[in-house]
């Protein structure tokens, strides 16, 4: 029986379809492992060999050669043969139907998995970049905040901090120019009413009368000796009258000195009350700029304090913000390296201090640097120095080294 | 009271006080001196008028009575006589320790209010100087802290 055509064309698309395959030129990145064969497929194989093998043994039973059933002695097909190659050929078709499909989905997924790879291989990178880019966000976030709440918190603080330290300062003078004044005040006072105190003199001279010896005389007593009468009684009673006149001013005068000695100790007993003022006020003006020197230092260290914590608490919020945002990079950057090696990190090099300047081989001396040296050309110095030498790798090394563990040290962080 | 009242103001308004007060006192207690000499002085003169006067009828008297006379000089009439005489003296004592006394009160009375004055004064400027020295020794100013 001859091949059909469909058969052949099949084989052929097959066959073309493999030399596709085999002449496909494939990158590192196509790279997938051996070409998939299905189960069904294995299966098929495995039948058609089979049926091969059975259709071989039915025909050396039967005289017949080949799988076409062709009668090998009358040349006519049997009606059974007919069927049987007509099964066959439809076994084979279903079975090479069954290949190409095979094949067709091998070339699919040979191309479908070389785009998923690039695909998944551009969704690295740009899970890698991105990565990258937030964890760099949060890096500068980190830096630029911290500097920032830094700077503002030495803005804001350290305003504050002066102006408790001015206003102790003024506080404590003014209570001390406060008190001085008072000094000069109670001093001023107590001069002045121990000036004004004039010594009492309203019973030291009182003109008081004493008319004992003024008595008026009797002008009957020439009279009564005319008459032979008695003078004696008048004359007792002019004596009795002296007397009790002599008597009642002595009593007067007596009074007025006792009352001036009554003013006397009174105005010691007012000079005594003003100084003792004096001293009294002086004593508790020393005891209040004590008590208020204290008073005053004591609240200047309450906001001092006050102001310390609160600052610290602002720095530490601070460092918090920085410590979360450094947190989220190094979280980014380990999310990153999942897709991608991430570069090391070294640090800058710092500058380097310029030499120490000097006026050496310049021709010049002012009697001071180099009053018995003679001069030495530049070059020539910076060489004996070791300034125009190059870095050996080892010194190159060494250096990294040193900025490394500085680095890692956090000997570089910005406070 | 405020500082300014304190040093210049009331203190000096009451001793003004005080003093014109004072002043007006003096002036009575003058015056009334003046007015108890000027009686005491006329007391005086009348007593003496008075017995002065009364002396010829007292000793008319005792003639009329026939108790004496120019020639006649009982026992009863010498002794009104003494009595008389010594009435007047006794009158005269009297009124001259009155006038003794008044003169007294009043100088003594002057005295007094002058020590009163002084006294006033005094107590007045010791005030202003303890609260002066109270105020400047208070601090006030700083009593906030």
């Amino acid at each position: 029986m001859a091949k059909s055509p469909d058969t052949d064309e099949a084989k052929a698309r097959v066959k073309a379809a493999a030399e596709a395959a085999k002449n496909k030129k494939f990158t590192p990145a196509d790279r997938v492992p051996d070409a998939y064969v299905s189960d069904e497929t294995k299966a098929a194989r495995k039948k058609r060999l089979k049926d091969e093998a059975d259709a071989r043994e039915a025909a050396a039973k039967t005289g017949t050669t080949g799988t076409t059933g062709t009668p090998a002695k009358t040349g006519q097909l049997t009606e059974a043969q007919k069927y049987a190659d007509e099964l066959a050929r439809l076994k084979l078709q279903t079975e090479y139907d069954k290949i190409d499909a095979a094949a067709a989905k091998v070339i699919t997924d040979n191309a479908a998995t070389a785009q998923e790879k690039q695909d998944a291989k551009d969704e690295r990178a740009r899970k890698f970049a991105a990565l990258n880019k937030v964890a760099e966000l949060y890096e500068k976030q980190s830096s630029d905040t911290y500097a920032t709440d830094t700077a503002d918190i030495n803005s804001l603080y350290g305003g504050q901090e002066s102006k408790v330290k001015s206003g102790r300062a003024d506080s404590l003078d003014s209570l001390l120019k406060a008190v001085t004044a008072s000094r000069g005040q109670i001093g001023d006072a107590e001069k002045q009413f121990l000036s004004s105190l004039v010594a009492p003199t309203a019973y030291s001279n009182v003109p008081l009368v004493d008319l004992s010896q003024s008595a008026q005389p009797n002008p009957l007593m020439g009279n009564l000796a005319s008459e032979g009468a008695s003078t004696a009684p008048v004359t007792a009673q002019s004596a009795l009258d002296a007397q009790l006149a002599g008597q009642y001013a002595q009593m007067a005068r007596n009074t007025a000195t006792q009352l001036n000695t009554g003013n006397q100790n009174y105005m010691t007993a007012l000079r005594n009350a003003g100084t003792g003022a004096a001293a009294a006020g002086q004593q508790q003006l020393a005891t209040g700029q004590n008590a208020y020197t204290n008073q005053i230092n004591a609240k200047y260290d309450d906001l001092a304090n006050q102001l310390a914590m609160q600052r610290m608490q602002a720095i530490q919020q601070a460092n918090s913000d920085r410590n979360r945002s450094a947190l989220q990079a190094a979280t980014y950057r380990a999310d990153a390296a999942q897709y991608g090696e991430t570069p090391p990190v070294v640090p800058a090099t710092p500058a380097l201090p310029p030499p120490p300047e000097d006026n050496y081989g310049r021709g010049f001396d002012d009697g001071i640097n180099m009053p018995v040296y003679p001069s030495i050309p530049l070059d020539e110095l910076n060489e004996r120095r070791g300034y125009n030498q190059p870095l050996t790798p080892e010194e190159i090394a060494r250096r990294k080294k040193a900025l490394q563990s500085a680095a890692s040290a956090n000997q570089f962080q910005y406070e | 009271m405020s500082d300014i009242s304190q040093n210049y103001g009331d203190y000096g308004v009451s001793e003004m006080s005080a003093l014109r007060r004072r002043q007006r006192g003096s002036l009575a207690n003058q015056m009334a001196a003046f007015q108890g000499q000027k009686r005491g002085t006329r007391n005086l003169a009348t007593i003496n008028r008075n017995y002065a006067e009364g002396y010829n009828p007292t000793v008319s008297a005792y003639g009329q009575r026939g108790i004496g006379g120019p020639n006649v000089q009982s026992g009863i009439r010498r002794s009104g006589l003494t009595r008389y005489a010594e009435k007047f003296q006794r009158d005269l004592g009297s009124e001259t320790q009155d006038l003794q006394d008044t003169l007294n009160n009043i100088a003594m009375d002057e005295a007094s209010q002058q020590s009163n004055l002084e006294d006033y004064i005094q107590q007045l400027r010791l005030n202003k100087a303890q609260q002066i020295m109270a105020t400047a020794a208070s601090l006030q100013q700083y009593s906030s802290y």
